[in-house]
């Protein structure tokens, strides 16, 4: 079975007096340890898709199976709980908490866990190594620059281990080498762990690093291609 | 539970100092104030309640019921009742029976240019401190009849300027009349403080007046019934009985306008100081809306993040507040307010500490809804949009 079923996802939003059919009868499956780039045009609905399948947002109509899970049939706070357990989300921003140093906001999500404090530890110290950020575990995001940022945002994405790891456009706000270290990262990940990434890029050369590159357009798939 | 850790809570409180500065100084304001407007009125209720005891009563005037200044009755009737009552309480054969004369006329120190207010003066006899037990004679002696002596309340001596300690021999003028100060008296947080004492003969004599205003009564195995009994077989001395907590209590109602006023003034102050403080805190929290949604898409449920919310609101306002309701008491402890009645004491008790604290959690709650109501009515991926 697929990681992510979607069947003819509709997500409408009133504007005006006018409804906007963002995603239009959307079908996608994503296969478990696949690495998908999402492209499109802006305002094409990559982030609403995102959200959808991070359990962020709620679709107007249609079905969606995340990991075995309906997540229609969840509530607000059983979307976090599930959230916590299956979905890493990358931010373009990064959105780390700037009073806590780098390990604390990579710690932040394990809190939810039902570990021991040296488990904890542990998983905190491997995922920061992992995001080569092992010698930064004090400093406080303003102390970092914006590619280490976003390594911490990775980080602490990845800490719970989750089935699936969404990253909204990533490298939109890094220069060229940090956008590389990062790709460079998600593909390590993929490659070595088998993480299952949904991410969404404007850029082809970006796109490029993943398995299969799936375009959104006027709410629907426009082309499936495979990347290499 | 989920929840934040309390270590994170508080290092939130280090950003945007200035602002959780602001709200500390808010919400101390406001619990400066409540505590205040609460010292001050247990400080009229002690006043007004401290002298009642339930086993006294006061025989005066029928139709004056509301005030003892206006009533009069006829000179003869501390005898008649104690004839006529039996059961009233006695101590080495005195019967606690203590006619008085309640006036209040101009006072000044001698040689003074013109008399400054109205001292509250109460003619007493030998019984007098058998029915006021909180009075203290603290210095001099007990004023002798026909001999223009008279003894003071130490907050009736302040309130003309002399000092209690170095009182006694002073003169003062009353009503044209020159007396001598022969001793001080103390009644802390009792309107008798503010009060001055002399033989009733003498202000009978200086009023010129044929009547006197009341009789305290304290009784033993007689019930105020018993009294009413008499004053109903004489009729003709035109009497009427209140029980001294009645009478008391009928002071603090006569008093309900200044108190509600003092509760409102103060609360509407109050609350103006805790909604600056908490709209100081709501804005630095505001800024929090995408960083909240943040929090959500980790999985922290939102009651979570509310309740992070609401308890750094609670850490600073209440300790402000608190504090605020301790400076207070420091500031304006044991300071004396007049009143019409005399003075009392500012009352900075358990009630007014208590009050601050609690004004510190409704701060606290009122900022903590101000802060988050806007990332709780956007749904989540609006907030994470927002910067
Ligand atoms: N809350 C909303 N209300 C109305 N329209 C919205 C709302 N959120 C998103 N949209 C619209 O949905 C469309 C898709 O948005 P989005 O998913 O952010 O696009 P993308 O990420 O592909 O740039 C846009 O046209 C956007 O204006
Ligand atoms: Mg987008």
């Amino acid at each position: 079975m697929s990681l992510i079923d979607c069947r003819s996802l509709c997500k409408d939003y009133q504007r005006g007096g006018e409804v906007v059919h963002v995603l239009d009868h959307l079908d996608l499956s994503i296969e478990r340890g696949s690495y998908t780039a999402l492209m499109g045009p802006s305002g094409s609905g990559k982030t609403t898709l995102l959200n959808l399948l991070a359990g962020i947002d709620r679709a107007s109509s249609g079905k969606l199976l995340v990991d075995g899970t309906d997540l229609a049939q969840l509530d607000r706070n059983q979307l976090a709980g599930w959230r916590s357990r299956h979905v890493g989300y990358v931010f373009q921003l990064y959105n780390l908490v700037p009073v806590l140093s780098a390990y604390e906001n990579v710690e932040l999500p394990l809190l939810l866990h039902d570990l021991t404090a040296a488990e904890r530890h542990r998983r905190v110290v491997e995922a920061l190594e992992s995001v080569d950020l092992a010698d930064r575990h004090a400093h406080l995001p303003r102390q970092l620059s914006g590619g280490q940022e976003q390594r911490v945002a990775i980080a602490r994405a990845l800490v719970t281990q989750p089935a699936l790891l969404l990253a909204d456009e990533p490298t939109g706000d890094l220069d060229r080498t940090n956008a590389d270290a990062v790709m460079d990262l998600f593909g390590r990940l993929h490659a070595q762990r088998g993480q299952t990434i949904v991410m969404v890029t404007h850029d082809d050369s970006i796109a490029s690093r993943a398995e299969r590159t799936v375009r959104l357009e006027k709410g629907r798939l426009a082309t499936m291609e495979a990347a290499r | 539970m989920t929840m934040l850790p309390l270590e994170y809570s508080l290092r939130g409180l280090t950003r945007g100092r200035g602002r959780t500065l602001l709200a500390l100084a808010g919400s101390l304001v406001a619990g400066a104030l409540i505590a205040t407007a609460s010292a001050f009125l247990g400080g009229m209720e002690a006043a007004l309640g401290s002298t009642a005891s339930p086993s006294r009563v006061i025989v005066m005037g029928a139709g004056s019921e509301e005030s003892l200044e206006r009533s009069e009755i006829g000179a003869r009737v501390p005898g008649i009742l104690s004839a006529s009552v039996q059961g009233i309480r006695r101590t080495a054969g005195m019967e606690h029976v203590s006619a008085e004369t309640h006036v209040a006329l101009p006072i000044m120190v001698e040689g003074a240019e013109a008399a400054s207010d109205n001292g509250l003066v109460r003619g007493i006899g030998p019984a007098a401190l058998l029915v006021h037990p909180v009075v203290r004679l603290t210095g001099g002696r007990w004023p002798e009849r026909g001999a223009s002596e008279i003894i003071a309340g130490a907050s009736a001596l302040r309130r003309l300027g002399i000092d209690p300690s170095t009182a006694l021999g002073s003169r003062i003028v009353l009503a044209g009349a020159p007396l001598t100060i022969v001793g001080t008296m103390q009644a802390p947080g009792s309107t008798v403080d503010g009060e001055w004492w002399m033989p009733l003969e003498d202000i009978t004599t200086l009023m010129r007046r044929e009547t006197i205003s009341c009789v305290i009564v304290d009784l033993d195995r007689a019930t105020i019934g018993d009294v009413q009994a008499f004053t109903l077989s004489r009729l003709d001395l035109e009497l009427a009985v209140l029980a001294e907590r009645d009478y008391y209590a009928s002071l603090l109602a006569f008093f309900a306008p200044v108190r509600v006023l003092v509760a409102v003034v103060a609360t509407l102050m109050a609350l103006a100081a805790a909604l600056g403080g908490a709209s100081a805190l709501a804005a630095a929290f505001s800024e929090r809306v995408r960083e909240n949604a943040v929090l959500e898409t980790l999985g922290y449920p939102r009651h979570a993040v509310i309740l992070d919310v609401l308890l750094q609101c609670t850490i600073v306002a209440v300790s402000g507040a608190a504090v605020g309701g301790l400076l207070a008491r420091w500031l304006f402890g044991g300071m004396l307010v007049e009143f019409s009645m005399g003075t009392f004491v500012l009352q900075f008790d358990a009630r007014a500490t208590l009050l601050a604290v609690v004004t510190g959690f409704i701060v606290a709650i009122i900022a903590a809804f101000l802060s988050t109501w806007r990332w709780i009515g956007l749904p989540t991926p609006e907030a994470l949009r927002t910067t």
